[in-house]
């Protein structure tokens, strides 16, 4: 009898002990070292990208090669930190699920204030990496901070300003939709409770609120996501595939209370495969690709890098395409020229300056064909993203 | 957004809130009041559940006493009163009892496993909230629920129990006053001592002075018609001479004074101090069972799981492990917490399916496996602390 009480004594404070060192265990682990100590430590990242390097090195070494050279371009990046830390910055960070690495050694960095979009085919890792950065689950390796607080250390006070919809929203169907955000908001600063009314007139389903749940469409859902994000009034959103289930009209509206939010000073992360939405919408993307940043920046500076194609609608395609192809223009390097039945498309490397337009159109008048029109197509994001991907893909 | 066009520019940006603000406590893991109200509130909008608890923990009691109430109302030769001291101590030690455990772990595996299955916990854990402060804000949310319940069907049993008592006790067959003292007894023993030799039980040897005597009363079926303890004269004492008036009376007296231990355990309803006991019982097995369905609903993140286990302790494993005599498992069956609490149970109720309580309640009871009361409470803070450590773990380390 004594051996027994002796035995559940044991286990009793065994509990008590496994439970506060794992809190403490917690906090250290998944913050391991700082974020200067982990720039000078050499990272366990994916050889096939070069973004294994400390950022500072990275940014310094900007350019030297469209696709590969670096994932960062700078521009708003080194300006977007405004000094109070960057909305969001991971160094390094990675989440493995056994032998498969969801997470791979991620660099990012978000600019406050704005709109950023989080691209990358499915099983890229994209929710895992919101999942890490949320705390709903750990990480193996690396450091992150949310709004200039290290996570999961200040875990509390990063994300006591932090909204976030994981995935698709999901809430208590038994209970409506004011009272479900009645339990979120007990678990946040007593001032939700007075923002409960105002985020679902602004979300637009204060008069479903008393609904329940279990009544709501999908969309509707959407929007009590975003309701539940806005009533801890954040100054960072990550939203998980936030257009899933809306209609055109509501896909219109989510955009424009996206950009409302940016311009109230806000920061959303929105991570999306509708890559036309995020291009209309945000200002900045990062592309991931099997777990890792390959590439990120604002659009217009990602796109600038990107090859142009020229439309030309001619009187003779194939004599105007040997003419090209025989001029400087059409030997250099990343000039493609194709003909078909009602004129040319000629590609052209990224930088091509107007004059070089110009050159064609002379060459072609010169020569005594009929131009009709000129056509400057500008990569769009979808495209670009595509070719990102893809290459990455042939060479992995 | 579609239904208000306008909603998104004319609504008010929410107001800006202090961050850091003295009462912003949400890393502490003392769960905020208005953490364990809201979760209240999701536990007692659960409609389908709130009704099927309700109906188990007071609607089968009610409806089981009601019919029992109209049929004494209408053949009351045939139907006996609905209430008394027996109908109480099978209602509590035989319905409450189990149902109270079952009831309360079904909650607490609902409580443990809902977040989770809904989708909500995320939503939780991304408020910034400590995951302790929210597991921890269900148990006393679900102990609201519970504690009322299990006291709602116990006070139904108790005025029904009480109200609709016997006026006479029928002890052994025979109309007793009630509250006789041992010599009060023996005394109304003596003045019918016919009925007490041919209905209460006795054990007598061939040379007692009882044989006699009770050869001399004629009865129907033989003297010593009492239900268990009859042993019946040697077929050679048929011969014994008739004995006395005073002779059967002395008979009388000592049968008396042998039954007078079961006898003073029979009563024409509870008392108080049975009920107070017995309702903190009742209340103590439901905390129990909340608990540990609460730590292992959080613990496998399933309700059905979890329930389904914790009804396999309650009716299967529990009464075995109780009266089963497991050699060198005897201290692993000790740490069973049904045999912990049935050590527990008030004096005069039967425990563990109808075996019958001793003086001192369950640990008087031969049939249980022998347990100190130091030991029973222990066993009892470990399955309660034990538990809650083990849910409390599991939803912190967690991924969601």
């Amino acid at each position: 009898m004594g051996a027994l009480t002796l035995l559940v004594l044991g286990a009793l404070v065994y509990g008590v002990v496994r439970i506060v060192t794992q809190r403490d265990k917690n906090k250290r682990s998944r913050s391991e070292p700082s974020v200067d100590e982990w720039r000078a430590k050499p990272m366990d990242t994916d050889p096939r990208l070069s973004h294994a390097e400390p950022v500072a090195t990275r940014l310094a070494r900007h350019g030297s090669d469209p696709l590969r050279g670096s994932p960062i371009v700078p521009s708003i990046f080194q300006n977007g930190n405004s000094g109070d830390g960057w909305a969001v910055e991971t160094h390094g960070l990675t989440k493995r699920f056994g032998d498969n690495v969801a997470v791979n050694g991620v660099e990012l960095l978000v600019p406050r204030g704005c709109a950023f979009g989080y691209l990358g085919p499915n099983g890229a890792g994209k929710t895992t990496l919101i999942r890490v950065l949320l705390g709903l689950t750990h990480a193996d390796a690396g450091t992150m901070s949310l709004l200039g607080h290290p996570v999961p250390r200040h875990r509390d006070q990063a994300l006591a300003r932090v909204g976030a919809i994981v995935d698709e929203p999901r809430f208590h169907s038994h209970l409506t939709g004011r009272q479900n955000l009645q339990i979120l908001a007990a678990a946040r600063e007593r001032e939700a409770r007075d923002r409960i009314g105002p985020a679902l007139e602004r979300v637009g389903i204060l008069h479903r609120a008393e609904d329940k749940v279990s009544k709501y469409s999908m969309g509707m859902r959407q929007r009590l996501g975003v309701a539940a994000c806005l009533i801890g009034d954040p100054q960072l959103l990550i939203l998980d595939e936030p257009m899933n289930g809306l209609d055109p009209a509501g896909m219109q509206d989510m955009r424009e209370m996206i950009l409302s939010l940016v311009a109230e000073g806000r920061t959303v992360v929105l991570s999306s495969h509708l890559l036309d939405e995020v291009e209309r919408t945000c200002d900045a993307v990062a592309i991931v690709d099997r777990g890792s940043v390959v590439r990120q920046g604002p659009i217009s500076e990602l796109l600038a890098g990107t090859s142009l194609v020229l439309q030309v609608e001619c009187s003779d395609p194939d004599r105007a395409r040997a003419l090209i192809a025989a001029t400087a223009i059409g030997a250099a390097d990343g000039t493609e020229v194709t003909a078909d039945p009602t004129g040319l498309s000629v590609t052209l490397s990224a930088g091509t300056g107007r004059d070089v337009i110009a050159e064609i159109n002379r060459v072609l008048v010169e020569s005594g064909i009929s131009v009709y029109r000129l056509q400057v197509l500008q990569a769009s994001l979808e495209s670009w993203f595509l070719q990102v991907t893809s290459r990455l893909g042939e060479s992995a | 957004m579609t239904g208000h066009p306008d909603a998104v520019a004319s609504a008010p940006a929410p107001a800006p809130a202090a961050v850091g603000a003295p009462h912003d406590r949400r890393g502490s893991w003392i769960p905020a009041g208005a953490m364990i109200t809201t979760r209240f509130m999701e536990l007692r909008r659960r409609r389908g559940l709130m009704i099927a608890l309700t109906l188990v923990t007071v609607g089968i009691p009610t409806v089981f006493l009601v019919i029992r109430l109209l049929l004494h109302a209408f053949a009351p030769k045939t139907y006996g009163p609905a209430g008394g001291y027996a109908v109480y101590t099978a209602f509590v030690s035989g319905v409450l009892y189990v149902f109270g455990f079952i009831v309360a772990a079904t909650l607490g595996a609902t409580a443990g496993s809902a977040d989770l299955t809904e989708g909500m916990f995320r939503h939780l854990v991304v408020t910034g909230r400590s995951r302790l402060a929210l597991y921890l804000a269900r148990i006393p949310a679900g102990l609201a629920i519970i504690v009322p319940l299990v006291a709602m069907g116990f006070t139904v049993v108790c005025a029904v129990c009480v109200f609709a008592a016997p006026t006479q006790l029928d002890y052994q067959g025979v109309h007793v006053p009630t509250g006789l003292s041992r010599v009060g007894l023996e005394s109304w023993a003596a003045d019918h001592a016919d009925e007490v030799i041919c209905n209460f039980g006795f054990r007598i040897g061939p040379s007692s002075p009882i044989a006699a005597a009770a050869n001399s009363v004629p009865c129907g079926n033989g003297p010593g018609g009492g239900p268990v303890n009859v042993k019946q004269p040697p077929p050679g004492s048929q011969g014994q001479p008739q004995a006395s008036h005073a002779q059967i009376n002395e008979a009388a007296r000592l049968i008396a004074r042998m039954d007078y231990s079961d006898y003073a355990r029979q009563f024409l309803y509870p008392s108080d101090s049975l009920m107070i006991k017995s309702g903190l019982w009742l209340e103590l097995e439901a905390v129990i069972g909340f608990v540990v369905g609460l730590g292992l609903g959080s613990l496998i993140g399933q309700r059905t799981v979890a329930v389904i286990m914790m009804i396999v302790l309650e009716v299967i494993l529990t009464p075995i492990f109780s009266r089963a005599r497991i050699p060198h498992l005897a201290n692993l069956q000790r740490a069973v917490v049904g045999l912990a609490t049935a050590h527990l149970a008030p004096g005069g109720l039967p425990v563990l399916g109808g075996g019958g309580g001793g003086p001192a309640g369950g640990s008087g009871n031969p049939g249980l496996l022998p347990e100190s009361t130091t030991v029973a409470v222990c066993v009892i803070v470990a399955w309660l602390v034990g538990w809650t450590i083990l849910g409390a773990w599991r939803m912190m380390t967690r991924d969601v």
